[in-house]
């Protein structure tokens, strides 16, 4: 999180009063049938990493999102600079 | 790179429902996606509002020959159903519908609404978005739909210990 950025409680704040526990899951979607695909997938799913991540508002979520970008793009620069200079 | 913030809020006034990673994203993945996707309302009145907001980042369609006669106008929205953008905010997926999901009108009971950067706008709930990927069927998506359901299982605050 950067300085300046709103404390990470404010989460359910974020979704124009939105509790994400009560409305962003899905009241009223149908529920979701067990895949073995899907479950054997889901085994190398680091979920420490998601729940940092459900910390954060949305607004949060998607500034993240693009600083994931700036960083990707700028590891594409340096890996073809390494490649140019070897 | 994909201005996910300034092309939010240039939408701001138009139909859509937000789908694909950056509803994953505002659900909580730490995938990293580099395009909107929007569900857009297929009425004259929204797919006009929607020509007028995304007009001056000038959309052109995605991997297309630069040249190609393409004019982003009401009429193109209309006579079209799903297009592949890039635009000076970077890319963006506008659909009239979705394998699955179908069209804005049968999304809209499965919708979530939220404002990132302070934009109202509808996100697809986490059962409708693992649903409509699930339904897609592309081997790419089996990780991010792993994701999805493993964020699902997470016990929510009112669970307790």
């Amino acid at each position: 999180m950067r300085e300046g950025d709103p404390p990470a409680s404010t989460a359910a704040q974020d979704g124009a009063g939105l509790a994400y526990d009560e409305d962003m899951h899905g009241k009223g979607s149908p529920s979701i049938e067990p895949d073995p695909v899907i479950e054997a997938y889901k085994k190398d799913i680091d979920r420490t990493l998601l729940r940092e991540s459900l910390k954060l508002t949305v607004t949060q979520r998607i500034q993240r999102l693009m600083e994931m970008q700036k960083l990707a793009k700028e590891m594409r620069r340096a890996g073809r600079e390494a490649l140019r200079s070897q | 790179m994909t201005d996910f913030q300034k092309l939010l809020e240039t939408l701001a006034g138009v139909e859509f429902i937000l789908i694909g990673g950056v509803a994953a994203t505002a659900h909580g993945s730490v995938r990293l996606t580099v395009d909107l996707d929007i569900v857009y309302r297929r009425t004259r009145a929204n797919v006009r509002s929607l020509v007028l907001a995304l007009a001056g980042a000038r959309p052109y369609l995605r991997g297309a020959v630069p040249g190609l006669p393409f004019r982003w106008e009401e009429e193109t929205l209309w006579r079209g159903l799903n297009f592949t953008l890039t635009s000076d905010l970077g890319a963006i997926d506008l659909l009239g519908e979705i394998t699955g999901g179908g069209s804005y009108e049968d999304l809209l009971p499965h919708c979530v609404q939220m404002e990132p950067f302070g934009v109202s706008c509808l996100c697809l709930n986490l059962e409708k978005l693992i649903q409509v990927k699930r339904a897609a069927g592309r081997p790419k998506d089996l990780d991010a739909i792993a994701e999805l359901e493993a964020i699902l299982e997470e016990p929510k605050p009112e669970d307790g210990p």
